[in-house]
């Protein structure tokens, strides 16, 4: 096109005139790609590749050898290592875990940073290398956890080196968030049994296959203690090697005399007796083992895939949304504010495309410069930032910590964002006949007809292609399940337009602030839709999460009421190696001691096959159903209901029945019920008790009743009744030493409310201001002459708080049914069931909450309209002086 | 202005003899006043006889004129007094429209089209006149006067025009032509 | 001079359906050639803008047709009628005829840029145009920065900047007092002098009046035509 650069000129030079509007909207393009770049650079640090994970383990090695069983058994590898190839190079370390304060644990290791092939497995970040016995470096996090410094000396618990000096702090390159103390090269040589063995050089791989070959033929048998019976007798087969070579003589008759007379229980009771054999009296020596594994063999377990670049794109695209409605009603605005300008472009030649490249071209512009600012923006944040967001992600940031990839999609997004948002105003600014604008009019077309079809078949497709996306298991991409949400969103909002201008139909029934604001959202429908359209994607939020939230409430109580913060369950011990252990009186003690203020009830559960009445019922439905069920494992205990147990639950109706021999369900609702018992119906009562929701038995049998199932399995539980709720400190504390549930402080479902209305309300007042400030010189314009003939000052602020309020009423309006169609959509295209013991519910049973919903249609509105009303000044005395 | 006036004026700057005086007066109105020399000399003698000016014979044999006491009075007076505009309008133009709208002679509208074209010609000559270079201060004030003039000639001749579309004029010929039409409408 | 630089021939222009039907213009004939200042008066709606907007292609006559620089304006399309704009017919309004954002020579440039010539080439141009009016040395000021009447002449350079030679001039003195006005058509008569062709309207018989050929409209329909005498009036004509 002719004359294109002359176009692009004027809108250069449009853009720095109108600077204010300018910086605002490069603003507006701007944060949202640094916040892209930022977020890209975060999952950029926290992800890794496998050629990195590797590198952790392997440094610059081939191979990673990792041997058991002391000092001999690492010289036999170097030795033969060496035999077979004598250009290799080795180095060896060994690792070890300790204790930090708060039940945290770090890894020591004595690795040789010095030597070549341990390139890339830690970085120094501070100070030197500790290279001198006595010297030791730490990660950023054992130092924050132990409040050490370089220069600190110190001695660790679980280290047998004494006292070190930090001179430095180091970190593994990708998990920056490790805790790590490196001491000095050969530190660990006489404590620890695991060491690991790097080799390096051309031939490692290959000298690898051939070590691990010479291990099994000759290695082993060597370092392995000679079996008291050789060969294995063929009842023993199945004994593992491990076990076989500590048995004595007599110990391997007595397993062959096992084997053959217990044919019955299978290979399990020899087993069980080689086990005890082997470690009833405090566990045998270690058998040395060599394990080789080679950087291939690490690269070929699978890739972590990067999707840094995707992620930081999605985060962008979703506030570019916004930026695309807010920018489009800033255009949309300007074209009818300079009107005059553009039929000054026409009459001085310039054709439809010129005009159409000048708004486009201006838009360009802000992008551009938007991008670029964000761009620079997201980066110094990352760099600025770098302390302290290496406390959040696992690997070091270097250099700038993102891709040209990462940068390049959220700038793209922008552009293509902003490109929307101005064709439609730049179309229409170039449609104006030279003229109608050189007059300062703009033509008012009616809506167009096909806008309304065009909408609801937009959404009705983006539904469709979410549905079948997410129910073909096969093809399933999020990709067009985003395009899908886009579509459906875009066509609701769509809507906006004509329903704006059905609205204003009812104008002539309404006093004259109000007839105005409705005419005018009709009138200037471009950049009215546009701000209901943004509002409406805000609400969208709010709407889905409340509606999500009571249906997940509403799934809850299928497993009781809601938790109360004061009870935990306290279910047995919790040993380091073996797991839970039945409850003891020191572990009772434990959590005494953790919590001062307490009511203990301890009780005996009974393992029954109980089945709640709901439940037969819900067996009966799960047979017909065609997706595999999770069927929740009922609870198969009943607790009996000890006196100071009904006394901790402190509900009198459930004493009450207990005294009445009555079996009592703690459920969610008061009625009669039955319960099967060992598939044996039996009555019951229920009441609505909030309890410990998990492990809790729920099923209370009298005294007289248990006495009928005394061959059942018994096990005891303790319940504490807490003042307050544990702290999160005393969680961690608590988790390590026993197993326990309950005791949690879950934040009340007001508050959690209270917290979304205030973000949705400061959001939807965030774009509101930013649309009126779009707009703000053409409506003062028109409001001008509103107070010139007689109307108030304080007009302005009635006319722009209704203006606002309908808006976002509007835009409510659409967004309540628009999530609720979006989670139907979403919960519709693949069926499954949630079940427990008070129920069962299908994920697409969605339960609305009608009174947040309605207050968010009903007083989003009323709050923004009156803060505007409150915030917006009167229109000036002096009529404002028209820019020439 | 008066030659009688003029005369007077020029007079009151000091002593001069008759076609000094014709000289003078011209250049003073940018030579937009071509005077007979004849005439200059009997409006002399028209002043001398009513006392405003006397004249003397000097030496080379011309005749001098110098201002009396009430020629000075005069010339001040004169002066003094605003012009009178109350007859300006008492002229052919509106004398020959009112005659067009009272007579049916000539459709008004016509004429007064036929006025503007011409005092419209008028004032682009004037307007060509403007632009010729000319920067005689007294030239230029006459040639705006008589550009004002004509202009106000125009927007009068406007308003006669809008004076007669809103005003119903009764003549014999539109008499006569709305009955014309009345015949026709009924017959329709 | 033997070929009209803006011809309309026959011209009419009806606004509205058959009910409400409107009669801007009726039959217009006219010729401007190059070197003529014409002027169109008449009262408000007589006709005179629509007149003008046809002229300039930025409206299509209903009956008739218009040619310009001898292209038929009914033949070409909305891009070849923008390419009149740019590089045929200029145009000057009664107020706020610059674009705010572009300095003087940027705004008289316009049209040769946006018609594909290269800046520096146009600003040449530009400058000999502003030259011509008087406005040498205020190439880089903002319209801001002019005063009206400056503001203006910039129109009128940019109007009859490089190939341009029509100018359409509606109430170019609207806005400005007695003297200005003055100015400004005193310009606009130089560069008529020079070789430009100008259609001004105007409903000030004074401003009017500075015109070779003075149209006047009456409910669209050419009312009657004075033209200036061809041999200038001298002072002996007047008495």
């Amino acid at each position: 096109m002719k004359g294109r650069r002359a176009a692009l000129k004027v809108a250069a030079k449009n853009a720095l005139r109108n600077r204010k509007r300018t910086v605002f909207l490069v603003l507006l393009v701007g944060v949202p790609v640094a916040l892209g770049v930022f977020v890209a650079g975060i999952v950029r640090a926290s992800n890794f590749t496998p050629e990195e994970a590797a590198q952790l383990e392997f440094g610059t090695a081939d191979v990673h050898v990792q041997v058991q069983g002391g000092e001999e058994v690492v010289e036999w590898v170097y030795e033969n290592a060496r035999a077979i190839d004598p250009a290799l190079t080795l180095t060896d370390f060994r690792r070890t875990g300790l204790r930090l304060e708060d039940f945290q644990f770090a890894l020591a290791s004595d690795l040789d940073l010095a030597h070549p092939l341990t390139d890339g497995m830690l970085v120094v970040l501070d100070g030197e290398v500790p290279d001198a016995p006595g010297e030791a470096a730490i990660s950023p996090r054992v130092a924050d956890n132990m409040d050490l410094e370089i220069g600190d000396r110190r001695e660790f618990d679980d280290l047998a080196v004494g006292e070190v000096e930090i001179v430095g702090i180091v970190s593994e390159p990708i998990a920056n968030s490790d805790a790590t103390v490196l001491l000095w090269a050969g530190a660990l040589d006489d404590e620890e049994q695991f060491t690991t063995v790097l080799v390096g050089g051309e031939g490692a791989e290959a000298a690898a296959a051939r070590l691990d070959e010479l291990w099994w033929s000759e290695g082993q048998p060597r370092f392995w203690p000679e079996p008291a019976v050789d060969p294995k007798p063929v009842e023993l087969q199945e004994l593992e090697d491990e076990f076989y070579v500590f048995l004595t003589e007599r110990q391997v008759e007595e397993l062959v005399e096992l084997a053959r007379t217990d044919s019955e229980g299978g290979f399990q009771a020899v087993f069980e007796r080689a086990w005890e054999m082997v470690y009833g009296s405090g566990g045998p020596p270690q058998l040395a083992s060599v394990y080789m594994e080679t950087r291939s063999q690490r690269l070929s377990q699978g890739s972590i895939e990067s999707n840094s670049a995707l992620l930081s794109t999605a985060a962008s695209t979703l506030l570019l949304i916004e930026v695309a409605f807010v920018t489009g009603a800033a255009f949309a605005a300007g074209t009818r504010r300079r009107l005059r300008e553009i039929g000054l472009l026409g009459a001085s030649g310039a054709s439809e495309k010129h005009i159409r490249t000048t708004v486009i071209g201006e838009g360009l512009t802000i992008a551009l410069v938007g991008s670029g600012l964000g761009v620079l923006l997201g980066i110094a944040v990352l760099l600025l930032g770098r302390p302290l967001l290496h406390r959040f992600v696992t690997r070091l940031i270097t250099g700038l910590g993102v891709s040209v990839s990462d940068i390049l999609g959220p700038v793209a997004v922008a552009l293509v964002s902003v490109l929307i948002a101005v064709w439609i105003p730049a179309k229409t600014a170039s449609k104006i006949p030279t003229i109608t604008a050189l007059q300062g009019r703009m033509p008012s077309s009616p809506p167009r007809r096909w806008v309304i079809p065009a909408g609801l078949i937009a959404s009705s497709l983006g539904g469709l292609l979410i549905t079948v996306s997410i129910a073909s298991t096969s093809n399933f991409s999020p990709a067009l399940v985003a395009i899908g949400g886009v579509m459906v969103v875009g066509g609701v909002a769509m809507l906006a337009s004509p329903i704006l201008a059905g609205v204003s139909t009812l104008a002539d029934h309404v006093p004259a602030t109000g007839r105005l604001v409705l005419r005018d959202s009709a009138r200037h429908r471009t950049r009215s839709a546009v701000a209901v359209a943004a509002i409406m994607v805000i609400l969208l939020a709010p709407a889905i999460l409340a509606t999500m939230s009571e249906t997940s409430a509403q799934q809850d109580l299928l497993y009781g009421l809601p938790e109360p913060s004061n009870q935990l369950l306290l279910l047995g011990g919790w040993d380091q190696a073996f797991g839970p252990t039945p409850i003891g009186e020191d572990d009772i003690a434990t959590v005494a001691a953790v919590v001062p203020e307490r009511q203990l009830a301890t009780f005996e559960t009974l393992e029954l096959r109980i089945r709640t009445k709901e439940q037969m019922e819900i067996e009966a439905v799960s047979d017909d159903a065609q997706n595999t069920i999770q069927l929740e494992s009922p609870s198969n205990r009943a607790a009996v209901a000890t006196a100071s147990l009904v006394s901790a639950i402190g509900d009198e109706r459930v004493g009450e029945a207990i005294a009445n021999d009555r079996i009592v369900v703690l459920g969610v609702e008061d009625k009669e019920t039955f319960v099967s018992i060992d598939h044996e119906e039996v009555p019951a009562v229920e009441f609505a008790v909030p309890v410990v929701r998990w492990s809790m038995p729920r099923v209370l049998l009298p005294a007289s009743v248990a006495a009928q199932y005394q061959d059942a399995e018994s096990r005891p539980m303790a319940l504490f009744i807490l003042d307050r709720p544990l702290s999160d400190r005393e969680q961690v504390e608590l988790s390590g030493q026993v197993d326990f549930s309950g005791g949690r402080d879950y934040m009340p479902a007001g508050m959690t409310y209270a917290i979304g209305a205030g973000v949705t309300l400061l959001a939807v007042l965030i774009v509101i201001s930013l649309v009126t400030a779009v707009s703000a010189a053409e409506v003062d314009e028109e409001l001008r002459t509103i107070v010139a003939v007689g109307a108030p000052g304080s007009f302005r602020r009635r006319f722009l708080g209704l203006l606002t309020g309908y808006q976002t009423l509007i835009g409510a309006a659409l967004a309540v049914p628009l999530g609720l169609g979006l989670i139907k959509v979403f919960t519709s295209a693949r069926q499954s069931f949630y079940q427990g013991p008070f129920g069962q519910l299908s994920n697409s049973d969605i339960f609305i909450p009608w009174l947040p919903l309605i207050a968010l249609i009903v007083l989003t509105p009323f709050v923004v309209g009156l803060l505007t009303l409150v915030s917006v000044r009167s229109a000036p005395v002096t009529p404002p002086r028209r820019a020439t | 202005m008066g030659l009688k006036e003029g005369l007077l004026c020029l007079l009151a700057t000091g002593d001069s003899h008759g076609y000094e005086l014709k000289t003078e007066l011209e250049a003073t109105t940018g030579d937009t006043w071509q005077i007979n020399i004849g005439q200059i000399y009997t409006t002399l003698q028209r002043l001398e006889r009513d006392g405003l000016v006397v004249h003397s014979n000097v030496a080379d044999g011309r005749v001098v004129y110098s201002l009396t006491e009430a020629g000075r009075l005069a010339a001040s007076q004169w002066m003094a007094k605003a012009v009178d505009l109350a007859v300006a309008g008492r002229d052919d133009i509106s004398l020959k429209i009112l005659m067009a709208i009272r007579s049916g002679i000539d459709d008004p509208r016509r004429v007064i089209e036929r006025q503007r074209g011409s005092t419209m010609a008028l004032l682009q000559d004037y307007t060509t006149l403007k632009t010729g270079g000319d920067e005689d201060i007294g030239w230029l004030l006459y040639l705006d006067r008589l550009i004002f003039s004509a202009e106000a000639e125009l927007r009068w001749l406007d308003k006669v025009e809008s004076r007669l579309e809103t005003t119903p004029v009764e003549t014999e010929e539109t008499a006569h032509l709305q009955e014309v039409e009345a015949r026709e409408e009924v017959s329709r | 001079m033997s070929t009209p630089v803006l011809s309309l021939r026959r011209v009419g222009k009806t606004h509205g359906s058959a009910a409400q039907r409107v009669d801007a213009l009726v039959d217009v004939d006219l010729e401007l050639m190059a070197g003529e200042l014409v002027a169109v008066t008449g009262r408000s709606g007589s006709g005179k803008t629509t007149l003008l907007n046809l002229a300039g292609a930025l409206d299509e006559p209903t009956t008739g047709e218009v040619i310009v620089e001898g292209q038929n304006l009914a033949a070409l399309t909305k891009n070849e009628l923008a390419r009149v704009r740019r590089v045929s017919v200029g145009y000057v309004f009664q107020q706020f005829n610059l674009l705010p954002s572009l300095t003087a020579a940027e705004n008289v440039s316009l049209p040769l840029e946006l018609d594909g010539m290269k800046p520096a080439e146009a600003r040449g141009f530009a400058e000999i145009s502003l030259a011509e009016l008087g406005l040498a040395g205020m190439e880089d000021r903002y319209p801001d920065q002019l005063s009206g009447g400056e503001q203006q002449r910039v129109a009128i350079a940019r109007g009859l900047v490089g190939p341009r030679s029509v100018l359409l001039a509606d109430e170019p003195t609207g806005a400005l007092d007695e003297a200005t006005s003055e100015s400004i058509l005193r310009a606009l008569r130089a560069r008529c002098d020079g070789g430009a062709a100008a259609l001004l309207v105007t409903h000030e018989p004074a401003y009017a009046a500075w015109a070779d050929r003075v149209v006047r409209l009456r409910d669209g329909r050419v009312e009657g035509i004075s033209v200036r005498s061809t041999t200038p009036i001298t002072t002996a004509d007047l008495h």
